[in-house]
């Protein structure tokens, strides 16, 4: 799996990124989603008031909204999923790397140097870090 | 002065048997027990339907005073329609809540075959009278609905054909020999326990009255007056 292996780094980092990220995103939604679910309902219920009312008019409209929720939310989560995964990619990935490349170094590969992509929030640290490396092999200034 | 012991033994013999019998007659014979009340609708005057709400299910039901022999009431005529008189009052179902009504039927909706109340095309009434008790979850506010039908036996109870959580109980049936006024009274605790089989776990939030035809597309109509809530009073409730 070609998008697996690119986007799931199978690190601890980015399950534990993945699983904040998801979280942070379906709670509040769930809660804000539940509460207006509710409210919407609960002032048709106070406006129509006579029970009798609510059962010919609002549960017909309840039952509706429920089947249109058991379609939408599953879409909803496979979405949230997708973007806990890219998102988290995002901060775990280059971590991921530059443990990696420091490990290579640490063993004694000195030659080597930390290549980060583009606009990755660490490639700071990375330059950093290779100018170290390029300093002490004597090629800095 | 000599005082003569034996009349006045059977003086107070007659009293104490008097007495006990009036108070077997109260307790017996008269049906009526003591109410405080709450809240009287007497329909009195031309504004009495100012405090009620109109809720509307199918366009308007007329709802007027109207008086007849100095007397005023309530008249419901519906064409088809369907809308309630609502009124918000909370009472404690462990008080012992009573509901007392005078009401006369005088045209019921047209129903095609035998009178069925599970049947959501027969849901009209010419007259009705509702005990409302809400809940947070409005799919769980439950309602008794005493109902004045024209062929169904007194004493039925039915879930509505819209919800278990609404009870229908018959309180009357077809139109009365005498055309007159018919007066109910009613202990809502006894009826809820009747058609829930359980105790209430809500307080009642709310009464109404509602005559409709639009279910049938036929006409209906009824009379409502001195419509009472309140509580048994206390020493009622000791003696059961």
């Amino acid at each position: 799996m070609k998008i697996r292996n690119l986007l799931f780094t199978q690190s601890r980092l980015q399950r534990r990124y993945m699983r904040l990220i998801e979280i942070s995103l379906a709670v509040p939604a769930l809660i804000v989603g539940g509460c207006l679910y509710y409210l919407v309902f609960y002032m048709m219920a106070e406006q129509l008031a006579i029970p009798e009312f609510i059962a010919v008019v609002l549960f017909p409209v309840v039952r509706k909204i429920n089947i249109i929720l058991l379609i939408v939310l599953p879409i909803v989560f496979i979405v949230l999923f997708w973007i806990g995964l890219i998102v988290s990619h995002k901060l775990a990935g280059p971590v991921d790397r530059l443990n990696r490349e420091l490990s290579e170094i640490a063993r004694g590969d000195h030659k080597r140097r930390i290549k980060l992509r583009k606009g990755d929030e660490l490639e700071p640290a990375a330059e950093s870090v290779n100018k170290i490396l390029d300093k002490l092999e004597g090629k800095g200034n | 002065m000599q005082i003569r012991l034996r009349p006045l033994i059977y003086t107070i013999i007659a009293l104490l048997l008097i007495s006990a019998a009036t108070a077997l007659f109260i307790k017996y014979v008269i049906k009526g027990v003591k109410v405080d009340v709450v809240k009287y609708f007497p329909f009195s005057e031309e504004s009495a339907l100012r405090e009620w709400k109109e809720k509307i299910l199918r366009g308007k039901v007329l709802y007027k005073i109207d008086a007849s022999n100095h007397e005023r009431f309530v008249l419901a005529t519906s064409t088809g329609t369907a809308s309630a008189l609502f009124y918000k009052i909370k009472l404690d179902m462990d008080k012992r809540p009573i509901i007392s009504w005078k009401w006369n039927a005088t045209k019921f909706p047209l129903k095609n075959g035998k009178e069925n109340l599970k049947n959501a095309k027969h849901d009209d009434f010419a007259a009705r009278v509702y005990v409302i008790f809400p809940s947070i979850l409005f799919t769980n506010t439950k309602a008794i609905e005493y109902i004045w039908t024209e062929k169904v036996k007194e004493g039925t109870i039915s879930p509505s054909p819209y919800s278990k959580n609404l009870q229908l109980i018959v309180v009357e049936s077809g139109l009365k020999e005498n055309g007159g006024w018919v007066y109910e009274e009613r202990d809502i605790y006894e009826d809820y326990l009747k058609a829930f089989g359980r105790k209430p776990r809500y307080k009642i939030g709310a009464i109404a009255f509602m005559t409709d035809a639009d279910s049938t597309n036929s006409d209906a109509e009824a009379f409502y007056d001195d419509i009472k809530i309140g509580y048994k009073s206390e020493r009622q409730v000791e003696e059961r």
